[in-house]
């Protein structure tokens, strides 16, 4: 397929469909398929009504070119250039593949091979082959007795427990890599003591189990009342008191004389004061009920005993009755 | 003053709710120690009503003994 057959127009795929085709081709009402939404073509057009050009315009116009004949096959549309060879892209070869070898696409003539055997000829199915009789073979030499092993076996060498290694403390060795170095001894300036350590085991024999005491003079304890007023400082104990009642200011402050209660927390109290009221007045309700149940249950006492009563009663008159009388 | 600072509410003697909140506290104790008394009550009851049963129980056999006895052939 060359480039002029791409480029030529194809009908019913790519393309403007033909006036008679669009109307039942668009999406239009089933009743409105006889009206085509194209108006027909006017029919004087290949000889439009076009006046010709007056004669000095006419004599002006350079003469028209040839048209050029189209093609055979071709669809009369304008001509294109014919377009270069495509170049070969680097790397490919114009040389074709080599065919591979041990494989053939023909197959060899069976009539030329002649050194071939004739088939075998096969038996009638259903018909089982004898197959060849076995014989044993009994003329084998007798093998030879297999040499019995004279020798003991060798028992392994007995190997020695192991010891666990005992680590023994490293040597304790004072730190001094004075000998180490091969740099000379700093000089000592006029005027001035050497008073730099040598080395480690001097520098620990400077450094004293516990500290001195501090020489401080007898300071009395007051609170801290930095960032006050002069007002509160003329007044350090009262001030101590307050300052240590003031810590838990998210829930109240104690005053001597009063108390601060957070509002919220004052809220929560009243709360909790009418639910006391409530569970209070419950109470009541309950020993009322306990009272009433207590008083069933000494009347069903005093039934019971009464019962008793007289079943003793009877009891006695059986008695007198039967056994006395 | 600030919108987030908190609000506090003066409670004047607030010395005399507390000795009342230790009254109520005591009290409270007291009530439990009265319920804990009843509870030992109503077991002793329980455990009086269930004699009275056995013996109530123990009549009527002897009560139908004596019948069988005297007035049944």
């Amino acid at each position: 397929m060359g480039i002029k057959d791409l480029l030529k127009p194809k009908t019913g795929k790519v393309g403007i469909p033909p006036a008679g085709n669009l109307a039942t081709q668009s999406a239009v009402p089933p009743n409105a398929v006889d009206e085509p939404l194209i108006p027909p073509l006017p029919s004087n057009l290949e000889q439009p009504d076009i006046p010709p050009l007056p004669d000095e315009l006419q004599n002006d116009l350079p003469p028209m070119p040839e048209a050029p004949q189209p093609a055979a096959g071709d669809y009369g549309g304008p001509q294109f250039p014919e377009l270069p060879e495509m170049p070969l892209a680097p790397g490919a070869h114009d040389e074709e593949m080599p065919e591979m070898g041990g494989f053939s696409s023909a197959s060899p003539d069976v009539s030329e091979i002649q050194d071939l055997p004739p088939p075998p000829e096969f038996e009638e199915d259903g018909v089982a082959q004898p197959l060849p009789s076995y014989e044993p073979v009994t003329d084998e030499p007798e093998l030879p007795p297999m040499p019995v092993a004279e020798e003991e076996p060798v028992a392994p060498p007995p190997v020695e427990e192991m010891q666990e290694p005992v680590m023994e403390q490293a040597p304790v060795q004072p730190v001094s890599h004075e000998d180490d170095l091969d740099a000379p001894p700093v000089p000592v300036f006029e005027g001035e003591e050497d008073n730099t350590p040598q080395s480690a085991s001097e520098n620990v024999e400077f450094v004293p189990d516990k500290l001195p005491p501090l020489d401080v003079e007898d300071v009395p304890a007051e609170p801290y009342i930095g960032g006050m007023s002069e007002a509160y400082k003329e007044e350090p104990a009262k001030l101590k008191a307050e300052i240590i009642e003031e810590e838990p200011i998210s829930r109240a402050i104690r005053t001597p004389e009063c108390l601060f209660v957070k509002a919220s927390e004052h809220e929560e109290c009243i709360r909790d004061i009418e639910e006391i009221n409530i569970l209070a007045d419950q109470g009541e309700e309950k020993s009322l009920r306990l009272s009433e149940i207590k008083n069933l249950k000494d009347s069903t006492f005093e039934k019971f005993k009464k019962t008793m009563e007289d079943i003793e009663r009877k009891l006695v008159f059986i008695d007198k009755t039967v056994f006395e009388g | 003053m600030e919108d987030n600072q908190p609000i506090f509410v003066k409670i004047d003697e607030y010395k005399d709710v507390l000795d009342v909140i230790s009254l109520i506290k005591k009290k409270i104790g007291d009530a439990k120690v009265v319920l804990g008394e009843l509870d030992d009550l109503r077991a002793q009851e329980s455990t009086e009503v269930e004699s009275w049963k056995e013996k109530v129980a123990e009549i009527e056999t002897r009560v139908n003994s004596i019948d069988a006895t005297l007035f049944k052939p």
